[in-house]
């Protein structure tokens, strides 16, 4: 009963790269220098990374390997990997500037707010499904506009030491947090959210410990495990799926943009595999964002660590399955 | 057909639990977990749905959820307790 994923991986962990005093250390350049000065010293931490420390080279691999096949050689590498982990490094400090310099020191955009408060009025909740892009804290700060208690799913590491940008003030979080480690994964929480025709936040690209809840989607040329969750969960009342993701638009602008809206009819059905359309349209949006913004996607770790792919349909039999589901 | 015994039928038939029948189901044992009927976390939230359409009883305080969701026994008297 329902489609589990053998070996989920489980490779990726929330823990901060870097010493405690080393984010101090920026949190401090921010608050007296301002994000250009903790940029400059930045580029130069992530130069000694990259040329002094092994591991992120296999952090790094996966991803750029699938995103930029025909990179093979060593220079090429090198600057792609400079330049991605540069990026992070910059969404990092801005996330920690948003919370030190105050909102006032980013340009929040969100061109199609719209639509978002469109799908709300529908009076079923609202998810918004989003991925490890941009800066996607500060993101979820922006949809206050829509005067609706927000939940995001997040959990924290106990190892984690780089603070969320509200940690920086002692101001409340602008967002509720459920917490996907607490009984039953948050799930009865994540239900209640919606039920109330809240808005509940989650990451559709990453499987959370050892949830079984999960698929197989094929992901810039290779199989790749996401979670199934949103989608059942918004089966539960037939909820609207906003997908969003953000990305840098210049030094200090992020764009918020909404590049699909999924319907999931409202069902109760147990099997992973009546997801797989749904979770084919997240995934293709993605991989839209990431030929777009290739260095604003954050997933460090082998995602593709697939050794069995249960859930492996060629096209004929993902057309027949749409059309069973959408009749 | 009491309450416990419906529960059990829906629970079977709208969660499509292949190869239980009624009679497997012991009402103290866990509904979550592989111990008990092998339900899982989304799972929980699908039968928050089959119990507001069968039995038009909303579990409302989420919090109360690990009370509830313990055993047949703890949902079968929840649900009389707010049965209308």
């Amino acid at each position: 009963m329902g489609t589990k994923q053998e070996n989920v991986t489980d490779d990726w962990d929330s823990r901060s790269v870097g010493k405690p005093w080393q984010h101090r250390f920026f949190y401090l350049v921010i608050r007296y220098g301002g994000r250009r000065v903790a940029y400059f010293f930045m580029y130069f931490v992530v130069l000694w990374y990259v040329l002094f420390y092994p591991p992120l080279h296999k952090k790094c691999r996966p991803y750029l390997v699938h995103r930029f096949p025909d990179k093979k050689g060593i220079l090429a590498r090198f600057f792609n990997e400079y330049r991605w982990i540069t990026s992070l490094g910059t969404s990092l400090i801005d996330r920690a500037a948003f919370g030190v310099l105050g909102p006032g020191s980013l340009e929040i955009e969100v061109p199609e707010r719209a639509k978002l408060q469109e799908l709300l009025l529908e009076g079923k909740g609202l998810l918004i499904l989003s991925a490890h892009t941009g800066c996607w804290q500060i993101a979820f700060s922006a949809l206050q506009f829509l005067e609706s208690s927000v939940h995001i799913v997040m959990h924290r590491n106990q190892y984690d030491i780089d603070k969320h940008y509200f940690e920086h003030t002692n101001g409340k979080a602008p967002f509720e947090i459920i917490d996907p480690a607490g009984y039953l994964g948050g799930t009865l929480n994540m239900a209640a959210v919606l039920q109330q025709g809240q808005i509940l936040g989650l990451m559709g690209d990453r499987v959370f410990g050892n949830d079984s809840n999960t698929i197989t989607v094929d992901f810039l040329g290779d199989p790749i495990c996401i979670p199934v969750t949103p989608y059942r969960l918004a089966a539960m009342r037939g909820t609207p799926i906003a997908i969003v993701f953000s990305y840098k638009a210049d030094h200090s602008r992020y764009i918020v943009e909404i590049p699909g809206v999924i319907r999931v009819p409202a069902a109760v059905e147990r099997n992973s595999q009546a997801y797989l359309p749904y979770t084919q349209e997240f995934i293709g949006c993605l991989t839209q964002y990431v030929q777009e913004h290739p260095f604003d996607f954050f997933n460090f770790y082998q995602m593709w660590n697939v050794k069995s792919s249960q859930n492996k349909i060629d096209a004929n039999h993902l057309k027949s399955d749409r059309q069973a589901i959408n009749p | 057909m009491d309450i416990k015994q419906k529960l059990k039928k829906v629970i079977i038939e709208d969660l499509a639990l292949e190869d239980v029948s009624i009679e497997d189901i012991e009402d103290d044992s866990p509904i979550f977990g592989e111990s008990g009927l092998g339900l899982d976390s989304l799972d929980a939230v699908e039968l928050v749905v089959v119990i507001q359409k069968h039995f038009g009883v909303q579990i409302k305080d989420m919090a109360k959820g690990r009370e509830v969701f313990q055993s047949l026994n703890t949902l079968a008297a929840y649900i009389q307790e707010n049965m209308e």
